[in-house]
């Protein structure tokens, strides 16, 4: 009987944990998503300054997510994303306008990973 | 590599976890579902190890999600007879009277050779010598001989004697082993007394094996 009450348990710990990795990637995702939003409204009001504190912000958010992110996804994923975010300072410091195509793609790679952890039918197919 | 290394620790033991997890049942023979966790299982476990770019938990949650579906599902087949069913299938009888189902055997592809080869496995050389056979769920032929042919038992010769237990290992390797003493309520004084006698002790004993009676072999290390 302690097997079946261990196995139990360690099913609904992965549940949970399935669960919690979900809200850790929706939350973090969030907390990017409204830099990248700071980041491009700042380059259409032509605030270079500001755009650059919060490409700042971004690197190292996103340093930490990584990081923490590493546990529940694949590494090339992660990556992808590294390079995106590792040209946002330059394109702002540059006033480059490939900087909005980078951000929005930052964002829809960030959408991705969430969209990639939920159990929807077309995840499990 | 130390990463490679470090994994292939940590999913060892997971593994051994797992399997200990499933019980002493998937060691001996396997069910069909215990055949499939076990081969998912060792696939699994090769990913990570091989591929350090993969996160260790894509192969540490599928294990144990494996590992512990498998003990609910061997829970549930002892509670229910449905499910048991249908996770382990039902023994087929193929002979019967001594008769060979061929329609059975067509219908679980088992050809004559396969059959008369299970049954040199349990020693029968002649098909005709057999009464009843049953395919287990695990695959294994179950075969009970016609009565001229099964073996003799000391029931049939009417003789007299009384079942006992194995004799337990009391000293291995110069430890004692308590649980076996418990079982045989031997005290320890009892044990001091044969070390005496036979001018030993118990760190100089390599086996030692008592049984209901207390009698008792003693093998010294060399």
């Amino acid at each position: 009987m302690s097997r079946v009450i261990t196995s139990f348990c360690l099913i609904l710990a992965i549940a949970v944990y399935s669960a919690v990795a979900a809200c850790i990637i929706k939350n973090e995702n969030e907390k990017l998503s409204g830099i990248i939003e700071e980041i491009s409204l700042h380059d259409q009001n032509g605030d270079s300054e500001k755009a650059s504190a919060a490409a700042e912000r971004l690197d190292s958010e996103w340093y930490t997510f990584e990081r923490k992110m590493s546990v529940f996804v694949r590494d090339d994923k992660l990556n992808t994303i590294s390079i995106a975010v590792a040209r946002v300072k330059p394109y702002v410091t540059d006033a480059n306008d490939e900087l909005q195509a980078e951000l929005k793609n930052i964002d829809r790679q960030l959408e991705l990973l969430y969209r990639m952890e939920l159990p929807t039918w077309y995840n499990l197919l | 590599m130390s990463v490679v290394f470090i994994r292939a620790i940590i999913l060892y033991l997971l593994l051994i976890f797992s399997v200990r997890l499933m019980g002493k049942r998937q060691i001996g023979e396997l069910q069909p579902s215990e055949l499939a966790v076990t081969i998912l299982i060792s696939n699994i476990a090769t990913l990570p190890v091989e591929d350090t770019g993969i996160p260790l938990l894509t192969g540490i949650v599928p294990i144990i999600t494996l590992a512990s579906l498998d003990v609910l599902m061997s829970w549930f087949s002892i509670k229910s007879r449905v499910v048991r069913r249908l996770s382990c299938g039902v023994p087929v009888i193929i002979i019967r009277d001594g008769k060979l189902d061929q329609k059975q055997m067509k219908a679980l592809r088992l050809t004559v050779d396969d059959l008369i080869a299970s049954l040199r496995g349990q020693g029968v050389f002649d098909i005709s010598e057999v009464q009843f056979a049953v395919v287990e769920t695990t695959g294994n032929l179950s075969v009970y001989q016609k009565f001229q042919y099964r073996n003799t038992t000391n029931e049939d010769m009417s003789l007299k004697g009384t079942s006992k237990n194995p004799p337990e290992v009391i000293i291995a390797d110069g430890e004692l082993i308590r649980g076996s003493m418990d079982r045989l309520s031997l005290a320890e004084e009892w044990i001091e007394n044969i070390m005496k006698k036979e001018k030993t002790a118990v760190k100089d004993v390599f086996l030692m094996t008592v049984d209901d009676d207390r009698n008792y072999s003693l093998i010294e290390k060399e």
